[in-house]
């Protein structure tokens, strides 16, 4: 009897010392950090995020136009025009809040499905996410990569640089789904993740599974724990949404890497 | 009880090779697959905008409601 409960014990034991093994393997909660990532490749070889890129860059200058002189505003440019203009005064901590509070309180509107041809396939693919344009997003709303584009480019005009910004696609453990969020680099290390409930999380990470990121230079693959390749060095300037695709990151993305 | 016990730990020794494996076959991907298939992700969570998640200065509320004024006017001129 005695012997039996001896076992018994020392199976518990086994099983309970199995189990905390295991614990890492299962899952780990850590922070979100950009050098984490591995470098995959230039921008412009995700074409959707591209395209967006490329109508960006066309209404900048109606927007520019916007930003001196309200009388030649766009009606959807006055509220962010108001924004942009009383944000300036700011330090970069309130501009962070002042404009993720802002942006989530636009419409949201679930995306359509769209075909693209893509310069990485043989013939059109579907896709199912449809990144806007801050100017789309404002005329229309849109869904939570649209809300941190637009968070992305207000936060570039006021000052950041792209390389203080990544738009981060997650899996979130909490909403069971596919979510966007707006990574921003502070002082120290430490990195903000802006939602669109209006939280901004400094150290609450672990609900989010990191899946890539993007700026408006490269893309960053955060599921490979490897360094894909060397990131071609990117001059990113702080001058807002003046942004293009790298062309330096382009000529030297890697064709193909160990990641 | 033997029995459990080993039965628990080729469990658990399943299981975290299973995860393993898992990013192994990642790692065997190309660029260009890898970034077809990030492509494809469907990003659609919502989550909602929701005001007592965290508190905000007045002041910074004050130009959010400002803006809201000047979107509302723009609206009700073109009517």
């Amino acid at each position: 009897m005695g012997g039996d409960s001896s076992r018994y014990r020392r199976g518990m034991r086994a099983i309970l010392i199995a189990l905390l093994l295991m614990v890492p393997a299962v899952g780990h909660a850590e922070l979100y950090r950009f050098e984490n990532g591995a470098y995959l490749g230039a921008a412009s070889l995700m074409p959707d995020w591209a395209g967006m890129l490329t109508r960006q860059q066309a209404e900048q200058g109606a927007f520019q136009r916007c930003l001196e002189d309200a009388q030649l505003c766009d009606k959807q440019y006055l509220g962010v025009r108001h924004v942009l203009h009383k944000a300036r005064g700011l330090d970069s901590d309130k501009q962070i809040r002042l404009v993720n509070r802002y942006v989530n309180k636009r419409r949201y509107r679930r995306d359509r499905s769209a075909s693209l041809d893509t310069p990485l396939s043989d013939g059109p693919q579907k896709y199912r996410s449809r990144w806007s344009t801050p100017g789309e997003f404002f005329k229309r709303g849109g869904d939570c990569e649209d809300f941190v584009t637009t968070k992305y480019f207000l936060l570039r005009e006021l000052g950041f640089s792209a390389d203080e910004l990544r738009v981060v696609v997650t899996w979130d453990r909490q909403a069971n789904g596919y979510h966007a969020i707006l990574a921003v680099a502070r002082t120290g290390g430490d990195v903000w993740l802006l939602e669109s409930d209006n939280s901004i999380r400094r150290r609450r990470h672990h609900d989010y599974r990191f899946i890539y990121a993007l700026n408006e230079d490269s893309v960053w693959d955060h599921e490979n724990p490897a360094p894909a390749a060397t990131q071609p060095a990117t001059v990113s300037t702080p001058v807002a949404l003046s942004t293009s695709t790298n062309d330096t990151a382009k000529e030297t993305a890697p064709t193909e890497a160990t990641l | 009880m033997r029995l459990i016990t080993i039965a628990a730990l080729c469990l658990a020794c399943g299981m975290a090779s299973a995860d393993s494996n898992d990013v192994v076959q990642v790692h065997t991907m190309d660029v260009k697959e890898r970034m077809q298939n990030l492509e494809l992700i469907n990003v659609t969570a919502e989550k909602t905008a929701d005001d007592d998640v965290a508190a905000l200065e007045a002041s910074l509320q004050a130009i959010i409601d400002e803006a809201e004024a000047a979107e509302n006017t723009a609206s009700d001129s073109e009517r």
